[in-house]
């Protein structure tokens, strides 16, 4: 997808007052004007024209209109920046050729009028129709298993099986997010998006397999095909079934629940038979252990028509004796690990005081639960038992008693494929941020490594950027800390610098045309911050990186100079064109470091130089006419000379000051020794005279 | 130590003193004339104040000139080289105001010479303050007031802050 930036929309001419229909009509027209967005070349989004019909959870979609094609029509769903879009995904997405799945057309970063700023807008093609359920879980449509079968699920394993073969995760199947296809008498269901919001972050609890659904909705990450199928499994028994038994329930019984019985246990009322070779396909999707849910290759094989039958699962271990916590009695050590953080001081009690490992030993009776809780107690006090040690055992004890859940600690709750999308959401809220502060720096992410006991993930891709992120939680120069560990886990996320708050900086090209922008507005903005070193290191080092030191200078010229570096290195890797703005504010901002120059000469010289070079555009040359180490080394060589002379006059003009204090006795001493030589050489010529006379004979006349 | 060095000096003096002395009283009738005609230049040792002497010298060269035809007379004349001869010349007035008159050409000399050189030279320390005060003015304004040296610099000759 290309990006494409604001359109600029005509603005009408001024009206001269004397047609007032006329100027009623251009403010219409403007007023109009202003509600359209250009997204990209060829479409035009409605600001004013809302279709809820289509609007995901949070987010609204509206009207769009192709200025190429107008036999189809379009709608654009605008995204929000704290609610992370897939944008990693579009292009895979837009490649899927399925006819019952929102097929994405464009998407592109764009400015909206008003305030808001600039936000990602996804068109898809309207295809989907009318949304055939509104809610999601008190969905009881008693369809019949065969309009399941043909409508729901030979559709949406097609999908399904499309979206593996572009290595996409859905997420977002669930009853709300199906459309009849603008069909009254559809046959088969069309799938709506998930792309506009983080990976199964719209999906209720229910409709997420029991390890995922504990974590919060924005730290859940991408699943694999098999969490799609058991969404699917979910989907396809609601609109079976006649009647909802879990209408009462909240999230948490819910899962109690189906710890208790199983997912596919708890979906149907007791009274309520299902029959038939759907039967295979709901067990058979939605067992809770995940290595033995069927794989996406199983299912199409049983839509087929080959007949698999579900494995028997063992049930979760159940303690015979409840541990009383939190005024309640808990028998599982999921769900009193779901609560660890719940009551904290009455949960470090209970461990300290070695109840739960008492619990563990007696009452369900499980050595290897045992060893991995053990493991966790001295994990936690490696680290010595002082500030932060409770929530460091709480957080440990949590994994150990359910490692298969999400990682846990203090308010954050997040699988560690969403621990990025948690960590954005805890940014532009602002809200958490300190608790995840210190979750990068107690090395949780390592421990979470060394508790996986199922081979559900791929720990390669987590061992690299989660030990990127513990290098760099420690390091104290810029482009570190909790702002670079969001780029880390984020690829695909715009710059979350609040100096950048109304631009979707995705990449150093989109940085530095903002800048150019930013700097027109207000010349006195610092334009490099932590956030946007952050994300220039992750993003590209090459223009950040060699500068980190001066950048880190307590000198401020460094600094600036540094900031211009950084510039200059991105105009340059990018070709990007004459940056005006940026380098009139480059050359007012150079101020400072024409400062470290003695010579003010030279300074106005360089300030003349600067001000042609600003005429043309490149920051590179000036950075290298202000600093020059080879002329800076020659004026300060200078300057010591001068310093010297300086010295030496001053001591000339301290003496002739004091003799010229008495003027009448100045240059007296040396006037008489002039009249004692001129009187010498006066005399010396009327004595030679005198010889002269005496020697011709006339000297007897004196 | 200094009085082991003193002792030569003053050796040395009592030494010329003794032989100005013979001299004198072996050249008796020349002595005679330039005792008496150098009394200006005796006065003006006497009254110049400067350790250089400057003014006896002005003065006594053109003294010393105005005396030298009747030395010349005592000395190239035959027979008339005598005490008698001397107090001759010395009681001739013409002798002596030609003399005098020299002294005082000399004294006009060291007054005329003296007053114009320190003149002249006033002028140019006046001239040389001037441009002196303005160059360190111009210094500071090229280098800044660090050039002065009045401030602690730090390594790149700033003011260290």
């Amino acid at each position: 997808m290309s990006d494409t930036n604001t359109s600029e929309l005509n603005k009408q001419g001024e009206n001269d007052g004397s047609q007032p229909h006329t100027l009623v009509e251009e403010q219409q027209k403007q007023k109009n004007s202003s509600k359209l967005v250009a997204i990209s070349k060829n479409f035009q989004l409605d600001l004013e024209d809302e279709l809820p019909e289509y609007s995901p959870p949070g987010l609204k979609a509206y009207r769009v209109t192709s200025l190429s094609d107008t036999s189809k029509s379009y709608f654009g769903i605008v995204t929000e920046p704290h609610l992370p879009c897939r944008a990693a995904s579009f292009q895979s997405y837009a490649n899927v050729m399925s006819l019952y799945l929102a097929k994405l057309v464009s998407a592109a970063i764009v400015s909206l009028p008003g305030h808001k700023g600039q936000r990602t807008v996804i068109v898809y093609e309207d295809n989907l129709g009318t949304r055939l359920f509104q809610s999601d879980i008190d969905v009881a449509a008693g369809w019949s298993p065969e309009k399941v079968m043909s409508a729901l699920i030979k559709p949406t394993l097609h999908t399904l099986k499309d979206l593996r073969d572009h290595d996409l995760f859905h997420g977002g199947i669930r009853p709300s997010n199906l459309y009849n296809g603008r069909n009254k008498n559809f046959t088969e269901v069309i799938l709506g998006e998930s792309l506009s919001l983080p990976a199964s972050y719209s999906q209720p609890a229910l409709f997420e397999p029991m390890d995922r659904s504990l974590a919060e909705p924005i730290g859940r990450g991408l699943g694999s095909k098999e969490d799609d199928l058991y969404a699917l499994g979910v989907t396809a028994a609601m609109l079976l079934r006649s009647s909802n038994p879990l209408a009462t329930l909240t999230e948490e019984e819910i899962y109690t629940k189906k710890l208790q019985e199983g997912t596919y246990g708890i979906l149907f009322a007791r009274n309520e038979r299902i029959t038939g070779a759907i039967l295979e396909f709901l067990r058979g999707v939605l067992i809770d252990d995940r290595r033995q849910r069927w794989t996406l290759d199983e299912a199409i094989s049983w839509m087929d028509g080959r007949r698999l039958s579900p494995k028997q699962v063992p049930k979760p271990k159940r303690a015979g004796r409840a541990l009383a916590y939190n005024n309640k009695n808990y028998f599982y050590a999921e769900t009193f690990a779901r609560d660890i953080f719940k009551n904290p001081p009455e949960a470090v009690s209970l461990i300290e005081d070695g109840e739960i490992e008492a619990w563990i030993l007696r009452s369900l009776d499980d050595e290897v639960l045992h060893n991995r809780f053990v493991k966790a107690l001295g994990s936690a006090s490696e680290y010595g038992t002082g500030q932060g040690y409770h929530d460091r055992l709480l957080s440990r004890v949590a994994l150990a008693l359910n490692p298969t859940g999400p990682m846990r600690f203090k308010s954050i709750c997040v699988n560690a494929e969403g621990l990025g999308n948690a960590l954005v959401s805890a940014f532009i809220s602002g809200a958490n941020l300190e608790t995840f502060r210190e979750f990068f720096e107690g090395n949780y992410l390592s421990y979470w490594l060394t508790t996986l006991t199922e081979a559900n993930h791929d720990v390669l891709p987590y061992m690299s950027n989660f030990e990127a992120c513990r290098v760099h939680m420690n390091e104290r120069r810029p482009g570190s800390g909790i702002e670079r560990c969001l780029y880390i886990l984020n690829e695909d996320i715009h710059c979350l610098s609040p100096i950048l708050k109304r631009f979707m900086v995705k990449d150093p090209e989109d940085l530095i045309k903002a800048f150019d922008q930013i700097v027109t507005e207000d010349p006195t903005t610092p334009l490099l911050d932590q956030h946007i070193l952050a994300f220039l290191c992750q993003r590209e080092p090459k223009t950040c990186e060699p500068f980190l030191f001066d950048l880190g200078s307590d000198d401020l010229n460094k600094r600036r100079l540094g900031v211009l570096q950084v510039l200059g290195a991105i105009q340059k890797y990018h070709n990007v064109g004459d940056l005006d703005n940026l380098c009139s504010w480059a050359v007012n901002s150079i101020d400072v470091l024409l400062e470290r120059y003695h010579d003010r000469r030279k300074r106005e010289d360089l300030e003349k130089k600067f001000e042609k070079l600003k005429e043309r555009g490149d920051i590179t040359r000036i950075i290298l006419q202000a600093d020059n180490p080879d002329e800076l080394f020659r004026d300060y060589k200078a300057f010591r000379r001068a310093m010297v002379d300086y010295k030496q006059m001053q001591r000339e003009l301290d003496a002739l000051g004091k003799r010229l204090e008495r003027p009448e006795t100045f240059g007296k001493k040396q006037g008489r020794e002039i009249a004692a030589i001129v009187s010498g050489v006066v005399a010396s010529l009327i004595i030679m005279g005198f010889i002269f006379i005496f020697l011709s004979g006339n000297g007897g006349q004196l | 130590m200094a009085a082991r060095r003193k002792n030569p000096m003053a050796i040395q003096m009592r030494i010329l003193l003794i032989m100005g002395l013979v001299c004198a009283l072996v050249f008796k009738s020349t002595s005679a004339i330039l005792l008496f005609a150098m009394i200006p230049t005796i006065v003006a040792f006497i009254i110049d104040p400067s350790p250089q002497k400057t003014k006896a010298l002005t003065v006594g060269a053109m003294n010393f000139a105005g005396a030298m035809p009747y030395l010349l007379k005592l000395w190239t004349y035959e027979g008339i080289n005598s005490m008698q001869n001397a107090i001759e010349i010395i009681a001739n007035p013409k002798a002596i105001a030609l003399v005098y008159l020299m002294a005082a050409a000399g004294y006009a000399i060291e007054v005329a010479v003296g007053g114009i050189v320190s003149t002249v030279l006033l002028k140019q320390g006046q001239a040389r303050l001037k441009a002196l005060e303005k160059r360190l003015d111009d210094m500071e304004e090229r280098w800044g007031e660090e050039v002065t040296g009045d401030y602690d610099l730090d390594e790149y000759g700033f003011r260290a802050r």
